[in-house]
């Protein structure tokens, strides 16, 4: 490491020697040169002035009304470039905006327009739309029409059927209800849940074919309570309509206060 | 018959005047009638011969050594422990007066209860009822030592029965004599 | 559109017509006993099978949890299980009890079956040796536990003890006696016998020892006879009177009621310290401790408010706190082995009768219907309650369900008897 940064420094030297030579050949130049102005100038002036010491009062006054006038004009001169620059240039601006908004009318324009084809073209749709509706095939509809009047009829039929059977069920219901509350004997001073569930299967006969107890947290003697009572009541009362016969029931006990 | 009467009459006087000597002197002396001991005697001590509570009969404790102060029962009412009726307060004033006035005597102080409720809660109340006559003694200025107190609770009723009659006769304290210090 | 909507209001319709399940709620029950047939047979030179039969039927009947039917009438040895199962239960019997002793390689045994009758299934089965276990009563209460239990999951206690005390004062000296016998009054032994009153008899927790009152010196005084040898040790030394002695769940501690300036106040008695630390202080009488489960808390009877009330209060610290509002009169309290509830002895002007009190509930139930009932206390399964009551003027015991339905007065033949205490 120590040979590289070692290289590294002489080349730097190198170069700085090398740009402090060509700054010192530059400057003697610029130096000379200047001074070789400076001389010129120096003559030029030396000139004047020489003359200018042969030159009456008068003359300078005139002189310097001269320059005065110069200067004046060539104020003149800059302002009216100036105003002209400033014209030209707000003559641009005023091009551009108006050509902006030229462009954007244009836009407006066209958008609007373009919308009210977009328009056009869907009422146009519509217009077919409704066409068709209207030259739909009449015999369709009034095919529609008559089986609308089919299924208004069926539905009757079917509240008058559903009042017939849940009359039936509701009495279904009620037989075995009674039932079970028959057989239902409870011991006394129990511990029972609020609702206790009990899942049963039965033949089309009333047989029962099982029971099946759901989440009951109670006593032992109240859970027995429940499945004696239910395999007490087999055979369940017979459906009085087949239609509501039920193989699956759900008898939900609720146990005394 | 009269003769011997008469007769015996005059040797009578005869004997008498004799025997009075100088009262035969006096002829006006009027006659000297003898007269018999009562059947009764009159108990020394003053006694009250009557009934103190309007719903009992009670018979006046007569000990051996013939001392009685009266009624020695106080009732009470039905769970309380506390003497109202002056007619008690005075049988206690009684008491204390014989008990200061004899400092040997000693009394014990016997609570009962009638027999409902719970035994052992009336065995309480028999005790209480002694220890409230035993606080009014000591207020009139009994000694302490002259005083036991005891309870039977329920076991020893007075009257056997299940009405609130013979409850009422239950509910009581008795004072009894252990010493009469005489 | 509309085709749509009707068609499909159409199959809603339908639809709902035609449910999976039906739902039907069950919510009236006969509260009652369960009916029960017990048939016992083959009665053989030492063994009764109709002592086994009454004597189990008297333990489920008296328990208040069965119906006893009438065995005699329905055959019950038919070879066809189930049409066995069915004349069962055509004779309305949920449970049939079917035992038989039988000899078995010269021993004597009793076999039981417990048969569920609905279900059709045997629920247990056991035999006991009778020659090793040759005391009948033992052996009848054994199986009736073990029936109780399998029904309705509850502890049987037919085979626990009670003490009791009788009198006899038909004599010149009164006799007063300390008994222990079984719950039906059976196998009666006098422990200890006074010519002075006996009193508040109470178990000790392991059911070894039996504190109590004696008056044998005058006055109210505890002492604690072991059962065992007969021993007996009088609990606090001296001439102080103390009553109503209360057992510690943890035998470390006897509360008792001694009195104090003319108060009757309860103390605790260390068996250990031999210390005694007063637990009351109010004007008046506080008496009849009796302990909660842990040892920690004192339920008593104080009159602090006027009338008798239940109180209870921590026995180390804190206020006294009242339990039991109802009524002019609630003593003697005992609780249950679960610590849910109180029994005692309740007043609300109609005479004194027995009650149970939830303590969480806060609600006070009467369920005798004497009006001298006194003492009770609880079976050891909290399902009965043992109470003293008068029948014609004669101290008789009394054995009732914890709801009041069935009554069973004990049969303790001519004495006069008071005070009874069931052991745990």
């Amino acid at each position: 490491m120590n040979n590289n940064s070692k290289k590294k420094f002489i080349v730097t030297i190198k170069v700085i020697i090398v740009h402090i030579f060509l700054i010192l050949i530059l400057d003697l130049n610029a130096i000379s040169n200047l001074k070789k102005n400076k001389n010129s100038f120096n003559e030029i002036n030396n000139a004047q002035f020489l003359n200018l010491k042969s030159i009456s009062q008068e003359d300078i006054e005139e002189y310097r009304k001269l320059i005065r006038k110069k200067k004046a004009e060539e104020k003149k001169k800059r302002k009216i470039e100036a105003d002209r620059k400033k014209k030209a240039e707000e003559k641009k601006k005023r091009k551009i905006e108006a050509d902006r908004k030229k462009k954007a009318e244009e836009k407006k324009k066209r958008k609007i327009e373009a919308d009210r084809e977009k328009k056009e073209i869907l009422e146009n749709l519509k217009k077919e739309e409704e066409i068709d509706l209207i030259n739909h095939d009449r015999l369709e509809l009034e095919k529609e029409l008559l089986e609308m009047e089919k299924y208004e009829l069926l539905v009757r039929q079917q509240i008058i059927r559903n009042s017939q059977l849940s009359d039936a069920e509701a009495k279904y219901i009620l037989n075995i209800k009674s039932r079970i509350e028959n057989n239902w004997l409870l011991p006394h001073d129990i511990k029972h849940d609020k609702i206790c569930t009990a899942i049963v299967n039965q033949l089309p006969s009333g047989k029962i074919t099982n029971v099946k107890i759901h989440g009951c947290t109670g006593d032992t003697l109240y859970v027995d309570s429940l499945i004696n009572a239910v395999w007490k009541s087999s055979p369940l009362p017979i459906a009085p309509d087949i239609e509501v016969f039920q193989e699956n029931l759900i008898l939900q006990f609720k146990g005394p206060n | 018959m009269v003769a011997k009467i008469l007769v015996q009459n005059i040797v009578l006087i005869s004997i008498i005047s004799l025997m009075t000597g100088c009262s035969m002197t006096n002829k006006k002396d009027p006659d000297v009638i003898v007269t018999t001991e009562p059947m009764l005697t009159k108990p020394t001590e003053g006694s009250v011969d009557k009934v103190t509570s309007a719903d009992s009969v009670n018979l006046d404790k007569i000990d051996e050594k013939e001392v009685t102060l009266g009624s020695n029962i106080i009732y009470f009412d039905y769970n309380q422990y506390s003497v109202e009726n002056p007619l008690d307060k005075k049988i206690i004033k009684k008491y204390s007066a014989y008990l200061k006035k004899y400092d040997e005597a000693t009394v014990r102080i016997e609570g009962h209860a009638d027999e409902r409720g719970s035994r052992a809660y009336n065995l309480a109340l028999g005790e209480k009822r002694s220890e409230t006559i035993k606080e009014i003694m000591l207020i009139n200025g009994v000694s302490k030592n002259s005083i036991e107190v005891v309870s039977y609770g329920e076991e020893n009723p007075a009257v056997m029965g299940t009405n609130d009659e013979t409850h009422s006769l239950n509910r009581r304290v008795e004072i009894v004599f252990s010493n009469t210090g005489k | 559109m509309n085709k749509i909507i009707l068609l499909i209001a159409l199959q809603f319709i339908l639809f709902t017509s035609t449910y999976a399940e039906l739902i039907i709620k069950i919510d009236n029950a006969e509260i009652g006993a369960l009916p029960m047939m017990v048939h016992v047979e083959g009665t053989s030179k030492k063994y009764s099978s109709v002592m086994f039969e009454d004597i189990v039927e008297n333990d489920l009947l008296g328990s208040g949890y069965f119906n006893i039917l009438d065995s005699s009438s329905v055959k019950n040895s038919l070879s066809n299980l189930n049409t066995q199962y069915a004349l069962w239960a055509l004779s309305g019997a949920n449970y049939f009890l079917k035992a038989n002793i039988f000899d078995e390689s010269g021993n004597e045994f009793i076999k039981f079956t417990l048969h569920n009758v609905i279900k059709k299934e045997v629920m247990v089965s056991y035999k006991i040796n009778l020659d090793k276990n040759n005391n009948i009563r033992k052996v009848s209460h054994k199986i009736s536990n073990v029936i109780f239990e399998s029904i309705t999951g509850i502890k049987g206690i037919f085979d626990t003890k009670i003490a009791y005390i009788s009198t006899d004062k038909s004599k010149k000296r009164n006799i007063y006696k300390l008994h222990v016998a079984d719950i039906d009054g059976f196998n009666s032994v006098a422990i200890y016998k006074s010519s002075k009153q006996l009193m508040s008899p109470t178990w000790s927790p392991k059911n070894n020892k039996i504190a109590y009152v004696s008056f044998e010196n005058n006055r109210p005084e505890i002492f604690i006879q072991t059962l065992a040898t007969g021993e007996r040790v009088k609990l606090i030394n001296g001439s102080l009177s103390s009553s109503a002695p209360a057992w510690s769940p943890n035998e470390k501690f006897m509360a008792y009621t001694s009195s104090v300036n003319g108060n009757l106040e309860i103390f605790v008695h260390n068996f250990l310290t031999k210390n005694n630390t007063r637990i009351t202080n109010s004007l008046g009488i506080d008496t009849e401790a009796e302990w909660g489960l842990k040892s920690k808390k004192i339920f008593f009877t104080s009159d602090r408010n006027g009338n008798p009330h239940i109180y209870s209060k921590l026995f180390k610290k804190g206020k006294a706190k009242r339990i039991t509002f109802d009524g002019t009169y609630n003593a003697d309290a005992n609780l249950s082995s679960d610590g849910k509830y109180l029994s005692l002895v309740h007043n609300n002007g109609k005479g004194h009768k027995i009650a149970i009190y939830s303590i969480k509930d806060k609600f006070l139930k009467v369920i005798s219907k004497g009006r001298l009932d006194e003492a009770p206390s609880f079976a050891p399964n909290g399902k009965m309650v043992l109470f003293a009551s008068k029948k014609l003027h004669k101290g008789i015991l009394v054995a009732t369900s914890n709801d009041g339905r069935i009554r069973k007065e004990i049969e303790l033949t001519g004495e006069d008897v008071r005070e009874p205490i069931w052991s745990h």
